[in-house]
């Protein structure tokens, strides 16, 4: 005679849902033979598979803007991944296809800068580097500690308001890590500068400071490439891949 | 070319979505741990095996950014409220379009205390093997078993399913 007492709800459940091993399924068969409570059971556990299963087709839709900020995170990724290795590549090639420029950014370009290494332009958050060129916004304190962290393609919200989005990571001829962000303060101007790590900081090399939304004024695309012409003078043919990057990021953060 | 694993991602984005409400309850904070979950995975994605399905592996990664939230959020202090509170639940659902089976289901579901719920979302929303669920929810199949058979006598019970 079966033994009833080990037809425990977990054993006739999985019964019901085909996950028991053949042998413990024909135990649980051969109770429902003598038993109405184990095929009531399983009734009622196949009932509730078949409704939960119904209801599980009512799927809400991901929401519009949630869709939205994943299909940014994707082609960020396209972007970096389609990179060619090979860091002798053309790098004009590359333009544009790992970037992901925020229209109204890349359309309003006003003016660019370059910060030759040794002029009065200092560590982010440092007074030096509050009003010479007029980019005060690169003297967030925030920045330096959003560079150290954040990986390429993240955004982060600086105390002070303001968002940062890294672009990417680079090293130059002198194996320094260089990575590329735009900057969107509150108020005012964006910048879109390459920083490179000196010491125990951040050193901005370039900036591009780009007017607001509302501009009328019109950018032409060498305004971009002007900068890739910057990045490439400077040994910054393609940028790291993530995995590289993380390394690179991690080393700073233990301090070594 | 299109990325095979980017639309993989792109098509459990709703399923995604749905667990991330059942663990957090707030629509915001889903978002947020949905976008988490796709940031770590396009990330890890050399770690993904593609003999294994990709949802189990998202709802892992999922599961794992959710214990970190919560975890961090309780070292701030700010405590999320992840205990019963079953009116916030079923709100994205339009009980007019819904046929009424459905919404006695998907509100009794909200009933139950988390470590249930997320066991039967995993089986029998997603369809997952019990050993799968064990191996997202981190927990023996032993576990999932008597969660998962407390969870449907519940709904059974709740729902008049004799």
């Amino acid at each position: 005679m079966t033994d009833q007492t080990q037809m425990t709800d977990e054993l006739i459940m999985a019964y019901a849902d085909g996950e028991l091993p053949e042998a413990e399924a024909k135990k649980v068969e051969r109770a429902a033979e003598t038993s109405e409570e184990v095929r009531d059971k399983i009734r009622m556990f196949k009932q509730t598979a078949r409704e939960l299963k119904g209801a599980a087709a009512d799927l809400p839709p991901v929401p519009d803007q949630l869709a939205d900020r994943i299909s940014t995170l994707l082609a960020e990724d396209t972007g970096a991944r389609d990179l060619p290795a090979d860091g002798n590549v053309v790098p004009f090639a590359r333009k544009a296809v790992f970037r992901q420029w925020p229209t109204a950014l890349a359309a309003s370009i006003t003016l660019a800068i370059g910060l030759a290494v040794g002029m009065s332009a200092g560590p982010f958050g440092t007074p030096d580097t509050t009003s010479p060129f007029g980019i005060a916004a690169l003297a967030d304190p925030g920045i330096d500690r959003a560079l150290s962290e954040v990986a390429s393609g993240g955004s982060t919200s600086l105390d002070s308001g303001a968002t940062l989005n890294v672009i990417a990571s680079f090293v130059d001829a002198d194996s320094t890590l260089c990575r590329e962000f735009d900057y969107e303060a509150v108020n005012g101007p964006s910048i879109v500068s390459v920083a490179c790590r000196v010491g125990q900081t951040w050193e901005p090399r370039i900036a591009i400071a780009a007017s607001s939304e509302q501009s009328a004024v019109y950018a032409p695309a060498s305004s971009l490439e002007a900068l890739e012409a910057w990045l490439s003078s400077s040994g910054m043919g393609s940028p790291l891949e993530l995995p590289e990057e993380k390394q690179r990021l991690d080393r700073i953060g233990s301090g070594t | 070319m299109p990325d095979c694993f980017h639309i993989a991602l792109t098509e459990k984005l709703p399923n995604l979505r749905r667990f991330a409400m059942s663990l957090c309850r707030s629509p915001d904070l889903a978002d947020d741990l949905v976008q988490i979950t796709v940031e770590k995975a396009l990330l890890a994605r050399s770690s993904y095996d593609p003999a294994s399905r990709i949802e189990a592996w998202l709802f892992r990664i999922l599961k794992n950014a959710w214990i970190d939230m919560t975890r961090k959020q309780k070292v701030r202090g700010q405590e999320l409220d992840i205990d019963e509170k079953p009116e916030l639940g079923g709100q994205e659902h339009n009980a007019g379009e819904t046929r009424l089976m459905v919404a006695h289901v998907l509100s009794a579901v909200e009933t139950l205390p988390l470590e249930q719920r997320e066991v039967l979302i995993l089986v029998c929303f997603e369809e997952l093997s019990y050993a799968e669920a064990a191996d997202i929810l981190d927990v023996p199949k032993g576990t999932i078993m008597s969660r998962l058979s407390r969870a449907r006598t519940a709904i059974a019970a709740k729902v008049g399913i004799k």
